[in-house]
């Protein structure tokens, strides 16, 4: 194999995941600002809690709203406590995001400066491995929460708390954590054959 | 299965290279191993060989596999 163009592409992939690192630090920081000083809050609700369940929008007879559909509300001035809410609605799934990448970059500038099969990546693949089982479902907890105070406010007659939960987060979970096994494995392999003449 | 870092095998190259009054150094060079891993076969640090080593081995020195390795028997 071409050592140097394996380097070369972890030279890239490092690259890449910093510059997409530092912009994701940059919009969250840009987003906290605005969260600070009350900016306009949008959220989804189900057309149920918008509208009730009988009422509902005028449609022509035959025409029903889809099961998924969402009504986006929109609060141009919040309260101190609504923009408080909102943001729960895309912090925590920026952080584990955040935190995603910056294992990864971790793992690639290892991989670069030196053994890519070194100690330090496996425990680095098994962090994100957790960090992705446990922090999926919490990030949707934590957004689920967030959807229904937000909806307390705006709803009279009190909302529902139903989070979305999907599989998503914990199935990438346990991959990475499959991987960060199969790469201990071959270090041990390797180990016994370091010493193989 | 035994242990795997138990054994009783030496290497017997001290003597070899002595009697064909020729230097690790050298060795390394005819066989192209290089002189640490030469030398912790020498010294009995290593954990296996290699067949394509061996043969490159007993080729250079002109000896059989049996007078580069022997088995201790110890009581």
């Amino acid at each position: 194999m071409n050592t140097s163009a394996g380097r070369g592409w972890l030279n890239a992939a490092a690259t890449v995941l910093g510059i997409g690192l530092a912009l994701l630090l940059a919009a969250t920081a840009v987003m906290a600002v605005q969260a600070a000083r009350g900016a306009p809050v949008s959220f989804p609700l189900s057309p149920e809690a918008a509208f009730g369940t009988e009422a509902g929008p005028t449609l022509l007879p035959g025409v029903e709203l889809a099961r998924d559909a969402t009504v986006t509300v929109r609060l141009p001035d919040p309260a101190a406590a609504q923009s408080a809410w909102s943001v729960l609605l895309w912090l925590p799934s920026t952080l584990l995001a955040g935190a995603a990448v910056t294992l990864v970059l971790l793992a690639v500038v290892r991989a670069r400066r030196g053994d890519p099969f070194g100690g330090g990546v496996v425990t680095i693949m098994r962090t994100l491995g957790v960090v992705l089982l446990v922090g999926g479902p919490l990030v949707q907890l934590l957004t689920g929460v967030g959807s229904y105070r937000l909806a307390g406010t705006v709803l009279g007659r009190g909302a529902d708390f139903a989070p979305a939960f999907t599989l998503d987060g914990p199935i990438v979970g346990v991959c990475v954590l499959a991987l960060a096994e199969v790469i201990r494995h071959g270090q041990r392999l390797r180990e016994e054959l370091d010493e193989v003449i | 299965m035994p242990p795997p870092d138990k054994h009783n095998v030496v290497v017997t190259l001290d003597r070899l290279l002595e009697a064909r009054d020729m230097t690790l150094t050298e060795l390394a060079d005819r066989v192209g191993l290089t002189l640490a891993n030469l030398s912790v076969l020498k010294n009995g640090r290593a954990r296996a060989i290699r067949f394509s080593t061996l043969s490159a081995i007993c080729e250079a020195l002109a000896c059989q596999p049996g007078d580069v390795l022997q088995v201790r028997n110890d009581a």
